[in-house]
């Protein structure tokens, strides 16, 4: 019996040997300690930044005075900024640009851009529009109203990727949806042009 | 020692028919999708909330619309537009086509175009036939073999996040992948 007992208390101290020696490894070395969060890539105008639904290419970010999309085409008062983006969707489905926009952290100068007062895809001789179809490159603009003259833009682009969805309720369930990430892939820097 | 070998065996033999098993599983999105009605050109095909039927199909460069008050306009496409002529008639009660798509063999699919009223938004009334248009832009790589799918029926207000196991058409357009320099559609009086 006593022969047993001590059999037993071998074989736990091997298995927690094997258990913590990594630990006690790594533990010193600093391998328990949380990975730093990778940096998104900066961007400027001109620069492609390519996610897994759409590849954007910033275009324009302008500070104006001049309504974007004057409804009716009675323009409105204001102080307003532009950005045009050119947008290719690269996945297999068709997008609306008010799924792109849902994408885009904007902001002015550090502070929250705040609503996007108009987004359309714009077309020369065409209405402006809202679907992003594959493999069509279109021309997108987002508008904001501001209360001042900001001199810098950032906008933040987070990726999203087509994933099986997880339902309680069961009912279709694993079907696919497009989901974002959590942190984003790219920043766009860039000075606001005077116009 | 024969027992363990049969055991051994078995495990052998089993383990990778049932991984073959679970390839063969259909995914999720297969098992909701919708349930299609299928036609070709000239056949009405018919579901619960409409018929349809593809009385003409047509691709080429440029579009030329005809719009509200005789007013017409030209569209060049970043590909090749495709301009889909249909009849369709509600069964039992007002309702719009809904999802109108072109799917290419590739597995992309295409929306409607936005750029001009298609018969794609014209809530049609039960028992009476309409005739129009709808306009697709495309890659010209996507056109040949593609396929016309319409779901998601729009009732009114009824949001319908899914079109998950209901209704559908599906129609084999033909298409040879060659475009004339110019087709012609009319906007939808909506």
């Amino acid at each position: 019996m006593p022969r047993m007992r001590q059999r037993a208390w071998f074989w736990f101290a091997a298995i927690a040997a094997v258990i913590l020696l990594p630990v006690a490894i790594a533990w010193p070395l600093g391998g328990l300690a949380d990975a730093a969060r990778a940096e998104p890539a900066r961007y400027s105008l001109g620069q492609p930044i390519k996610g897994q639904r759409h590849h954007l290419v910033p275009r324009r970010a302008v500070f104006t005075t001049k309504d974007p999309s004057p409804a009716f085409g009675v323009p409105r008062k204001g102080r307003f900024v532009v950005l045009d983006l050119e947008v290719t969707n690269v996945s297999s489905l068709p997008s609306l640009v008010s799924q792109l926009s849902g994408t885009l952290a904007v902001g002015l100068d550090g502070r929250p851009a705040g609503p996007v007062l108009d987004q359309s895809v714009v077309r020369a001789g065409g209405r402006a529009g809202d679907v992003l179809n594959p493999g069509i490159p279109e021309t997108v603009r987002l508008s904001w109203e501001v209360d001042e003259a900001p001199e810098r833009m950032s906008v933040a682009v987070t990726d999203e990727v087509r994933e099986p969805s997880w339902s309680l309720l069961g009912y279709a369930s694993g079907t696919s949806l497009w989901y974002m990430g959590e942190t984003p892939m790219g920043v766009l820097e860039t000075p606001l042009e005077r116009e | 020692m024969r027992k363990a070998l049969l055991t051994v065996g078995a495990c052998a033999v089993l383990l990778p028919l049932i991984g073959a098993v679970q390839r063969l599983q259909p995914d999720a999105d297969r098992v909701y999708r919708p349930i299609a009605a299928t036609g070709r050109i000239g056949q009405e095909v018919r579901t619960p909330p409409y018929t349809v039927r593809v009385d003409g199909v047509a691709s080429g460069r440029e579009l030329r619309v005809a719009g509200f008050l005789g007013k017409t306009s030209r569209q060049a496409a970043k590909g090749v537009w495709v301009v889909v002529g249909l009849t369709a008639t509600a069964t039992q009660e007002d309702v719009a086509l809904g999802r109108v798509t072109l799917r290419a063999p590739d597995g992309r699919t295409f929306a409607a175009t936005d750029r001009f009223t298609g018969l794609d938004t014209v809530t049609l009334r039960p028992g009476i036939p309409v005739s129009g248009q709808v306009a697709f832009e495309l890659p010209a790589a996507a056109v040949k073999g593609a396929v016309l799918d319409i779901s998601r029926p729009a009732y009114g207000d009824v949001f319908r996040p899914s079109g998950a196991l209901g209704p559908a058409v599906e129609i084999e357009l033909r298409l040879d992948g060659t475009a004339a320099p110019t087709v012609s559609m009319t906007e939808a009086d909506t």
